[in-house]
């Protein structure tokens, strides 16, 4: 296919870029400000949405948060590299990811009704142990650091690609919107616009895709003729490079990313008890359309034979160089780029939200039970805007996150099983779950960094799980699940009412 | 325009509409939900396994068709499509429940 029909689409200006950004905060200011009004009395209400978010908003914003802006435009760069094994392995355990919290969910929402987070789980399910809360906690928080400040990677990549705008005016304006307007409604706003945002993610993001395919001569015949003319393998799904290049580790990699993330516990937790099941069920199921759809236009770029030194050396910007240069109107140019902002403004408030609750349950009232309503507040939104900044000025400073991912990586890889068994197994005991932990890093980290990432992977799934097993084998402890019904009586909603 | 572009315009058109109507359903419920202190106890969890086994099947059966014929090119932005359509119907299915009371 002609390569010299991609120009640079012209219109796109820094107003137009500022406009887009803080026009979407405002709108959520907005929708932030009547929340906060109609909703908001309490931290119970901040924190956990009363427990009342419905099967609509739940499934819209499970959707929402698990749709990274990198996973916008991921989908499209592993089509790009892989071809179609690329986008299956990237794409099959991602919604899978989300389905396989349901039966997790299911079992703690009946133990534990009234709980807020999943470190506050691991204090009751091991008798109070600060060093198993402890260990989740910081988990949790690293994985909310890092998926915030990568989304904000993202969008300033791309924001500052597609406008003359500086990068880090993108990150600071990013962290300003997203703190402004989760600062007043906390779980609610973040479920509401989530939901917004997971329009944002579908209807406009197959209309750009379709739009592309529009713009090339000869449309999705041209496209398909062209890949499988220039490398057949391209258009099949049982390529084992795309598998052990990335699509098994990614696979473990997805199922940690959820089960080990307060930001979906949060949910299971917040949505109404009879709708958890089939938000998750939903969610998962529904998620799968967009990156499949997101993923055409890596097939596009294949088609066109396009190099990646020509998208700038790095293959995640495949799907904006194409919708940027394929020829569309402005106003299909900015839709994608407000698919990419949504999914990015999404997360990161969900992620501020899962903060807030991490900050109020496993911090504040954990070592201060005696700390005012009124107090928790104040500190909890606050604690949420800390977090917020701290992930913008990593991001700012340049530093290279690759300490933070791989910490990240091995506590959450880590904890994957040793949090499941947990659940569904009562003899789990406290030594066998922190030293299944201690001891997965302390020998699968060194091994990844020796024989790669996928014998590193292995490695830490199968210590965890192994010395779990065995240490709860031969410690002999059994725990009584129904003293997590006793443990939690909405702590948060007697405050509330006291 | 093509015919398949307007195709996409019309039934995004229709999702959007219907996904519009059931958020404002759903903003609504929030609002009434905040004054009451009602809880469902009289509930069934629904099945899961054949659930998600369907869904990751068809995830991936749709992947390969891809790679088969090229009008399944605009199947994934189709099921987007869907999605947005299933969110909207999810904030009815859920007033409907409401409604006669079964979960």
């Amino acid at each position: 296919m002609d390569k010299s029909v991609l120009v640079l689409s012209e219109g796109l200006t820094q107003g137009l870029g500022y406009a887009l950004m803080i026009g979407f905060g405002l709108l959520f200011l907005i929708l932030a400000f009547v929340i906060k009004r109609r909703l908001i009395r309490s931290t119970h209400d901040f924190v956990i949405a009363n427990r009342k978010v419905g099967l609509g908003f739940g499934v819209g914003s499970v959707i929402s948060v698990w749709t990274w802006a990198m996973a916008v435009m991921m989908s499209s760069a592993m089509t790009y590299q892989w071809g179609l094994s690329g986008l299956f392995w990237f794409v099959v355990p991602n919604g899978f990811a989300i389905m396989a919290m349901v039966p997790l969910a299911r079992i703690l929402r009946r133990k534990m009704p009234e709980g807020y987070t999943i470190s506050q789980f691991a204090h009751t399910r091991f008798n109070g142990s600060k060093v198993a809360s402890i260990v989740v906690t910081i988990a949790m928080i690293f994985g909310i650091l890092l998926e915030t400040l990568i989304n904000i990677k993202g969008t300033s990549v791309v924001m500052s690609t597609v406008f003359p705008i500086a990068w880090e005016t993108v990150v600071i304006l990013t962290v300003v919107v997203v703190m402004t307007y989760v600062f007043f409604g906390g779980l609610w706003t973040s479920v509401m616009t989530g939901t917004f945002n997971t329009w944002m993610i579908t209807t406009p993001a197959a209309i750009v895709v379709v739009a592309v395919y529009a713009h090339i001569s000869g449309g999705a015949t041209a496209v398909f003729e062209a890949v499988k003319s220039a490398d057949a393998s391209n258009l099949s799904v049982f390529e084992a490079d795309a598998a052990a290049g990335f699509g098994i580790t990614l696979a473990f990699g997805l199922l940690a990313a959820v089960v080990a993330d307060q930001t979906f516990w949060q949910k299971v937790w917040a949505v109404r008890k009879e709708q958890v099941t089939r938000t998750f069920l939903w969610g998962g199921a529904l998620f799968y359309p967009i990156p499949i759809c997101l993923g055409m236009l890596g097939l596009a770029g294949l088609a066109f034979g396009v190099t990646p030194e020509e998208i700038g050396g790095d293959i995640v910007a495949i799907g904006p160089y194409m919708v940027s240069h394929i020829g569309l109107p402005l106003i299909l140019i900015v839709a994608y780029v407000l698919v990419i902002l949504a999914a990015c403004y999404s997360t990161i408030d969900g992620a501020a939200s899962a903060l807030s609750s991490i900050i109020a349950i496993d911090i504040i009232k954990r070592f201060n039970t005696q700390t005012k309503e009124a107090t928790l507040f104040y500190i909890t939104r606050f604690g949420m805007i800390l977090g917020g900044v701290i992930s913008g000025v990593i991001v700012l400073t340049g530093v290279d996150f690759t300490t933070l991912v791989l910490t990240t990586y091995a506590l959450k890889t880590s904890i994957l099983l040793p949090l499941i068994l947990a659940i569904v197994w009562n003899k789990t005991s406290v030594l066998g779950f922190v030293g299944g932990i201690v001891l997965s890093i302390a020998i699968g980290m060194p091994l990844r960094h020796l024989y790669g990432e996928m014998v590193g992977t292995f490695s830490i799934l199968a210590i965890s799980a192994g010395v779990v097993i065995l240490a709860s084998l031969l410690t002999k402890q059994k725990f009584d699940m129904n003293k997590l019904l006793e443990a939690h009586k909405d702590e948060l909603a007697h405050d509330k009412s006291s | 325009m093509s015919g398949l572009f307007l195709f996409f315009l019309l039934i995004g058109a229709a999702a959007t509409i219907l996904y519009a109507m059931g958020y404002s359903v759903g903003v609504k419920q929030a609002f009434d939900d905040a004054q009451q202190e009602d809880e469902i106890e009289d509930y069934q969890d629904s099945a899961y396994t054949v659930t998600i086994a369907i869904a990751v099947l068809a995830s991936a059966v749709i992947i390969g068709l891809v790679g088969v014929s090229p009008i399944f090119i605009y199947a994934g932005p189709l099921l987007a499509i869907v999605t947005t359509f299933m969110v909207g119907y999810a904030f009815f299915y859920e007033k409907k429940m409401r409604a006669s009371g079964k979960f």
